[in-house]
């Protein structure tokens, strides 16, 4: 019988399993680091060719909430429906993503199957598949995904936010060159309250410097980002933060209870972590800065 | 001594917060294929491809 793959991501452990002529996965390289064993806390099966009529069937009262150009999500009598690569002849979906509405049971469905070798499925779990069930899922389990880069020093967590264009590569690839500094990614950062303390946690969605890894540190500090002449850091607001931190998470917009929760994790991180405005040179200056007067007080 | 002073008043403020469409609901990727709309041949990533289609 083919085995499941496992990947464990910021401590939650998905087990995908291969069904319907699927003999197993392949992993694309940024998630090698992320296979796992472990008791599985989210149970994904694949179906291939499926039709997606049969797998929807009995599921009355089907919505579409939420539409974007590259994936849509429905809602069936409680189940999260997200439909990926819609054809623009028919509105056929290429892949479905079917959940429970506890996010975590659920099916992947290949309409379209697209990379299957000898039976090998490349990379089941393929962007944005991935990064919206954990968006989903993080919420209800004490999280957020974080637009940001990360590193781990001296045991510690260190991260640091911004959108696209914001450094995050680059200050990855500064920070990478000190010794005993462990960049945990450079593009998304997961973050989780466990025992009443916040980690961060590496996850395999790089940015251009494909930096990943699937280590874990308690969070002593964040950031946001602000390009510069000189290096400096000021401090913000409770509510500043909240809404900055709120802004560069990756929120379940089609889900009320997340959108909930994610607000009062984003509360729950201001208040406890020390937090910054980094304005930064893009060069060894502004890790200097950070390791002056931050590590060193943290 | 005096010392229930009251804190004075401040008028709530609205933040307006202006998100990235396309990163704040996942339809970019920083990879090749979506930018070309093809799925990705990139070793190290996938994407499924992006159809004009929706909002």
């Amino acid at each position: 019988m083919p085995e499941d793959l496992k990947l464990k991501i910021a401590d939650i452990v998905f087990s995908i399993l291969p069904t319907d002529g699927i003999k197993g996965f392949s992993l694309n390289k940024n998630y090698t680091p992320f296979a796992a064993d472990g008791e599985p806390d989210v149970v994904l099966e694949t179906i291939r060719n499926g039709n997606p009529l049969l797998i929807k069937g009995g599921l009355s009262g089907e919505k579409t909430l939420f539409n974007t150009t590259l994936w849509n999500y429905e809602q069936a009598d409680g189940r999260h429906i997200f439909n990926f690569s819609l054809s623009p002849k028919n509105n056929r979906p290429q892949r479905i993503l079917a959940l429970e509405p506890d996010y975590k049971k659920g099916k992947i469905i290949l309409t379209k199957v697209r990379g299957l070798k000898n039976g090998i499925l490349q990379s089941p779990f393929i962007y944005p598949i991935d990064q919206l069930l954990m968006i989903s899922l993080l919420p209800l389990m004490q999280g957020l995904l974080v637009h940001s880069c990360g590193f781990k020093y001296k045991n510690k967590g260190y991260l640091f936010i911004g959108q696209s264009g914001a450094g995050k590569s680059t200050l990855s690839q500064i920070a990478g060159r000190n010794k005993g500094v462990h960049v945990l990614n450079d593009d998304r950062i997961a973050v989780r309250k466990k025992q009443g303390r916040f980690y961060v946690y590496g996850t395999p969605w790089h940015g251009t410097a494909e930096i990943v890894s699937s280590e874990k540190a308690p969070l002593a500090g964040f950031f946001f980002l602000k390009k510069d002449a000189k290096n400096s850091l000021r401090e913000l607001s409770v509510p500043d933060i909240v809404s900055r931190l709120f802004k560069f998470s990756f929120l379940p917009f089609w889900d009320r209870e997340g959108i909930a929760s994610a607000l009062k994790i984003c509360e729950d991180i201001a208040v406890s972590i020390p937090c910054f405005e980094f304005s930064f040179t893009p060069d060894d200056r502004a890790f200097e800065l950070i390791r002056k007067e931050v590590i060193s007080y943290t | 001594m005096e010392t229930n002073k009251k804190k004075s008043y401040k008028k709530p403020q609205l933040q307006e917060v202006k998100l990235v469409p396309e990163e704040a609901v996942l339809t970019n990727c920083k990879t090749t294929a979506s930018r070309s709309n093809r799925t990705c041949t990139n070793a190290s990533c996938a994407t499924l491809s992006a159809n004009a289609n929706g909002s």
